[in-house]
């Protein structure tokens, strides 16, 4: 009798260990994930906290004035600031200039460091054409800073060879009269050289596009504007 | 015969849990070590950066600067910066935190200025002595490598037209017209990395375009976990993060040369 009560009291004790180391499996098969997920929240988050705050730990710098010296060294900097203010200032230019943007397609006209006239314009598309002769033209307009070479009222466009290839006809003679177009520029024309004009154009309703060959076109009141207002030598700079 | 398979049966639950707790411990004990590993990788660099500078610029450190003096000394380390970029012939990037703009200079003029709409800065960079802020920030940087959701240039290759008719059929679209998310990363030759984020009101739609760009890069960035468990301090890049419009985040990154000068003031 005293054996089978003792049994019974083993067979019990053996079920709730049993029953207790399972449900300490469980708790930890439960947490498991949360313990992975604390794990990668402390690499993607914790670590660059951490990276942040290097020096928690470090004292602050203890505030010692230095009242004359820093009033000395205020001036000194007030005054190599001033100095370096008045370089910068030189720099841009007093008379008229012009600042194009060639990825919204608009200019910027300045007069007297002030902003005179902005609008509409177009810039190079960026097609590249390729010929069949291994002959290739990236039409981009150029970054960088120019300066107007040449003023001319009424020009006339002499057509590159690239205009016959891109319209599918015979490259012309160097002087053949299908080279020359006249009234497409417009009424002026700004050279920047290497070929590149600031004129006005036919396609009006392209401006703000980029669909040119590399030149700038501009409206007829714009151009007319830039033109009076930008002397020969005058600073045109393209981003 | 059953005696046999209980020692084998508990001795396999032993060995069993022996195996989950010992990669727990392993797992807990890299990312612990890559925590560590990875402020170790910044103390490092403020030390290197500490002993970069130039010797004659020593007696700034000694100085205690208030915060009036502090403005004036990164104003000046800022324009110097910028005077000394003027010298080059192409388009130059500046960076003022302090009254949030992002200009395009070229020979010392402003071609192009926009507003940050908001900025991160790496803690790392509060914590520079006047020195070292000079040494980092008082000289041009120039861009050593670019990555980037847009092209640089958006060519659009075209067959020549073989007759006329050819050439009135052909109709290209142009590419630099179509909306693109616009998000850019500049590394610095003095390994500072600059994230240029487009963001604004037009720009909500494909926003994932963006937040896809920015986790491969952060990705990238967990090969410093190899580092750390080959008990290596990993490379540590300081990081300007800033949000512009895209438009403007687009003219600036097309208008920028191969290698440009940046200017930083904080």
């Amino acid at each position: 009798m005293i054996n089978d009560e003792s049994n019974l009291q083993g067979e019990l004790k053996t079920t709730y260990s049993g029953k207790k180391s399972k449900l300490i499996k469980f708790i930890f098969w439960l947490l498991m994930p949360v313990i992975f997920w604390f794990i990668i929240l402390f690499i993607l988050v914790g670590v660059p906290y951490l990276e942040n705050r290097p020096f928690i730990f470090e004292k602050t710098i203890s505030a010692i004035q230095e009242n004359e010296n820093n009033s000395k060294f205020g001036k000194e900097l007030e005054a190599g600031i001033a100095q370096v203010q008045k370089k910068m200032d030189r720099l841009t230019p007093g008379g008229a200039y012009l600042i194009v943007n060639t990825s919204d397609n608009t200019f910027s006209l300045y007069r007297n460091k002030a902003l005179i006239r902005e609008g509409l314009c177009s810039t190079g598309s960026y097609i590249k054409l390729e010929a069949e002769d291994n002959k290739n033209w990236i039409f981009q307009t150029p970054k960088g800073v120019f300066s107007i070479q040449g003023k001319i009222t009424s020009p006339v466009w002499r057509k590159p060879d690239w205009a016959f290839v891109e319209e599918g006809l015979p490259i012309p003679g160097s002087n053949s009269s299908s080279r020359f177009e006249y009234g497409v520029l417009g009424d002026y024309a700004l050279s920047l050289g290497k070929g590149y004009l600031i004129h006005g154009t036919l396609y009006k309703r392209f401006l703000g596009q980029p669909v040119t060959h590399g030149c700038i076109r501009m409206n007829d009141d714009d151009l007319k504007t830039v033109y009076q207002s930008l002397p020969i030598g005058a600073k045109v700079f393209i981003y | 015969m059953s005696k046999e398979r209980n020692y084998n049966s508990r001795s396999f639950h032993l060995f069993r849990n022996y195996i989950t707790y010992s990669i727990l411990l392993v797992i807990i004990g890299i990312a612990l070590q890559y925590g560590v590993f990875s402020v170790m990788a910044v103390r490092q660099k403020m030390k290197m950066f500490d002993q970069q500078i130039d010797a004659a610029l020593l007696p700034i450190n000694e100085r205690h600067m208030d915060s009036v003096l502090a403005d004036l000394f990164k104003k000046k380390v800022f324009l110097e910066t910028r005077f000394q970029m003027s010298k080059a012939d192409s388009i130059s990037l500046s960076v003022n935190l302090k009254d949030s703009i992002l200009q395009l200079e070229l020979k010392g003029v402003v071609i192009k200025s926009t507003k940050i709409t908001d900025f991160e800065v790496d803690q790392f960079f509060y914590q520079l002595k006047p020195a070292t802020y000079q040494h980092l920030f008082g000289t041009q940087s120039r861009v050593k490598s670019y990555l980037s959701t847009i092209s640089k240039a958006p060519v659009i290759v075209k067959k020549a037209p073989k007759d006329t008719t050819e050439a009135q059929a052909s109709n290209v679209k142009i590419e630099s017209l179509k909306p693109e998310v616009v998000h850019w990363m500049l590394t610095l030759d003095k390994e500072i990395v600059l994230k240029i984020e487009g963001s604004d009101q037009y720009s909500r739609s494909d926003w994932w375009i963006g937040r896809k760009f920015w986790f491969k890069e952060d990705m990238n960035s967990l090969k410093n976990l190899k580092e750390t468990i080959r008990f290596k301090v990993p490379e540590y890049y300081p990081v300007i993060r800033l949000v512009i419009s895209e438009s403007e985040a687009k003219a600036i990154y097309r208008a920028l040369p191969a290698k440009p000068f940046v200017g930083i003031r904080l």
